[in-house]
């Protein structure tokens, strides 16, 4: 059935989740889309850990691990775009 | 490879690449140190787990798997302090922005201040705002010096002493109606008394509400001052002409008048009868004389003929001579070293006269006169609205019963005169010889305390001019003299008392008539010894244009002129006319024998 540890990941994932969500409607960081997105996919990969053990378990396996990709992809995106702003901003400076 | 491996590989990659760009691309100056550690904890979890499940799905191995759910639970706390250090930074980075942001408006806002202060104390003006309780909020520096440190009171407490706004305020009459009001205001501080000009204007906020008043203070006391001079000096110019053109004519009369009398002296002997009226009419003829010259003084003709001398003596023997009678004295505190100024030596004396004269007429039961002679220099913006620089300042004080406010102001007025007989002439003519010698006249009185008379004239840095002998003999002489005047009594009388001095004489009416006979005399080699002729020619050709005539048809000719005024700049710059000397009118045989003998007898001064 269920791993001690994959709920009390969950249980933390929600606590956070409730953080990001407010400072997204706060709009308290600028520019962490891409950062929030990936929270959110490695959220929801902990939540589907969590059913694939009691529903369906290929399909919320495989689910998870779409998740955690697309988590990292999100995360590798959010740090290119901090990347980016930071040149540009370099630039505008030495200019 | 089967999809969840794919898909774990593409989650190693990202994680992967993003742990590399946040190791190599992103600065500290984006994210502090904290930051960047929290967040590559963040994503170093995520990417071990990654690699776990890509050994474990690729069928490479199974080792890592029970470590990965512990990592991942570490994931959500790293990328929750990640925020919270982000957010940390971000209010920290926003709170110095907004720090810099307030200190650079304040050290705006200073040196705003800082300039305002500074135009508001060079205006000079006293400036103070007051809100609608009349409390005074500000004070420019001028406003501090003009009336005390009054910040935080209310006006009319502070600035007049009273427990309610004044009447006719103008702060508050442009509190009701928003516009801008102005009021004088005067105040008497001992003998001084301080006009102000007070200027409000009402400051209105966005809502169209006035919520203050500026109160600009300006000092308009020696604006006021310098009025009054003004119309002192066109009251003066004008009554001036009038005496002036009266006494003139006067002038004509009493000139033929005099004259005859002391050329019937000269015929008559010296202990009959006849002598002793004649002595008794040229005495009553000089008193005129004296009056006319007064008024002659006093009006626009009386430019001084000024001698460079030091007038200590001048002022004593004046002082001693003008002195009423028993029981009046002066003393004398004359300064040694005194600065020679440039004077008309008799029009300095007729001044000391009139004012020991009237102090002593100011102590009917006797007293003493002060009389003080100093050097002065006199600054920028001086009372006297003289120019700065060396002044010689004469003083007079009285012990008498001082002089009222009402007649203060009027003293020097032509024909003003609070003494039963006085022509009200005497100061007059004093304001106006000291004006045209540059000078300035001031008093200072108050009733029972006496009044005090200062003149101040203009030091000069010339040499002081030895002054000649006082004669009183009849000289004779020879020589061809050409007399011109508009008045034929004067032209007998000079005509009866040239001849008796031994002077061939013709006699010309008009400065035409004149240069025709000296050019004809020229012409027949018969030249003139003398030309005398009057300035004065109303219905013709002038002494001064005539003068210029005959010099240019003989440069060597020694030409006097004659005149009642002290006429324009002729009489005062003989040399620059080429003239080589004066004979005022009306005159005596003895004063023209004298003055025929002192320029026929010596060489021409120079021109």
């Amino acid at each position: 059935m269920f791993q001690e540890s994959e709920l009390i990941n969950l249980c933390v994932s929600l606590i956070t989740l409730v953080i990001v969500v407010s400072a997204i409607r706060r709009h308290e960081i600028p520019g962490f889309a891409w950062f929030y997105a990936g929270f959110c996919c490695i959220f929801a990969a902990a939540v589907f850990t969590l059913i694939e053990g009691v529903l369906w378990n290929e399909l919320f396996n495989t689910l998870e691990h779409i998740s955690y990709g697309l988590g990292g992809v999100s995360f590798a995106a959010g740090c290119l775009e901090i990347a980016v702003k930071q040149q540009k901003r370099q630039g505008r400076e030495a200019q | 490879m089967n999809l969840i491996a794919f898909f774990d590989l593409i989650a190693a990659a990202g994680f992967g690449a993003a742990v590399l760009i946040v190791i190599f691309f992103v600065s500290r100056d984006y994210f502090h140190f904290q930051s960047r550690v929290l967040l590559l904890l963040s994503l170093s979890v995520c990417l071990l787990v990654s690699i776990s499940n890509v050994l474990e799905h690729a069928g490479i191995t199974e080792y890592f798997d029970p470590f990965e759910d512990y990592l991942e639970i570490l994931f959500t706390p790293f990328f929750l302090f990640f925020l919270f250090s982000v957010h940390a930074k971000l209010n920290h980075d926003q709170r110095l922005t907004a720090e810099a942001a307030l200190r650079s408006a304040l050290e705006k806002a200073e040196a705003e201040h800082s300039k305002l202060e500074a135009i508001l104390a060079a205006i000079g003006d006293g400036i103070s705002i007051q809100d609608r309780n009349f409390k005074v909020l500000y004070q420019n520096k001028v406003q501090k010096e003009m009336a005390g440190d009054h910040v935080g009171k209310f006006c009319y407490e502070a600035y007049e002493q009273r427990s309610e706004p004044c009447r006719g305020c103008p702060v508050e009459a442009s509190f009701f109606d928003s516009r801008v009001h102005k009021a004088e205001r005067s105040a008497t501080r001992g003998n001084d008394t301080q006009y102000v000009e007070i200027t409000a204007s009402p400051i209105i906020n966005h809502k169209g509400e006035v919520y203050a008043g500026i109160e600009v203070v300006r000092d308009v006391t020696n604006r006021k001052r310098m009025t009054e001079e003004i119309l002192k000096a066109q009251k003066l110019e004008s009554i001036g002409l009038l005496a002036g053109g009266i006494a003139h004519d006067f002038n004509n009369l009493l000139a033929a008048i005099l004259g005859n009398i002391s050329l019937a002296k000269t015929y008559a002997a010296s202990d009959s009868k006849v002598m002793a009226k004649l002595e008794a009419a040229e005495k009553a003829s000089l008193r005129g004389r004296e009056l006319t010259k007064q008024l002659l003084t006093f009006s626009k003709g009386g430019t001084p003929v000024k001698k460079v001398m030091n007038i200590n003596r001048l002022v004593r023997e004046s002082s001693i001579f003008s002195l009423p009678g028993a029981g009046v004295k002066c003393i004398f505190a004359l300064s040694d070293g005194l600065w020679p100024v440039e004077v008309d030596a008799s029009q300095l004396s007729q001044v000391v006269n009139n004012l020991v004269i009237n102090a002593g007429q100011a102590m009917p039961e006797g007293g003493l006169i002060h009389v003080s002679t100093e050097n002065i220099m006199l600054s920028p913006g001086n009372s006297t609205f003289l120019a700065p620089g060396k002044y010689v300042c004469i003083g007079f004080t009285d012990q008498g019963q001082g002089i009222g406010a009402g007649h203060l102001s009027r003293i020097f007025d032509p024909f003003y005169s609070t003494k039963t007989g006085g022509t009200g002439l005497g100061l007059a003519t004093a304001f106006s010889i000291i004006k045209n010698h540059g000078g300035h006249i001031t008093v200072k009185s108050s009733p029972g305390a006496g009044a005090k008379f200062q003149i101040y004239l203009p030091a000069v840095e010339k040499g002081i001019e030895p002054t000649p002998a006082k004669d009183d003999e009849l000289f004779t002489g020879q020589g061809r003299i050409l007399f011109m005047d508009d008045d034929a009594a004067v032209r007998i009388l000079a005509q009866d008392m040239l001849q008796h001095l031994g002077y061939k004489i013709v006699l010309a009416n008009n400065g035409m008539e004149a240069v025709n006979i000296y050019k004809a005399a020229m012409e027949e080699n018969n030249p003139f010894d003398a030309v005398i002729l009057d300035l004065e020619v109303p219905s013709g050709m002038g002494g001064s244009e005539a003068g210029k005539k005959i010099l240019t048809i003989n440069p060597a000719a020694k030409i006097l002129v004659s005149s009642g005024y002290s006429n324009e700049s002729v009489m005062a710059n003989l040399g620059k006319y080429g003239f080589v000397g004066i004979i005022p009118k009306p005159y005596k045989i003895q004063e023209l024998s004298r003055k025929l003998h002192d320029y026929l007898g010596n060489p021409l001064p120079k021109r």
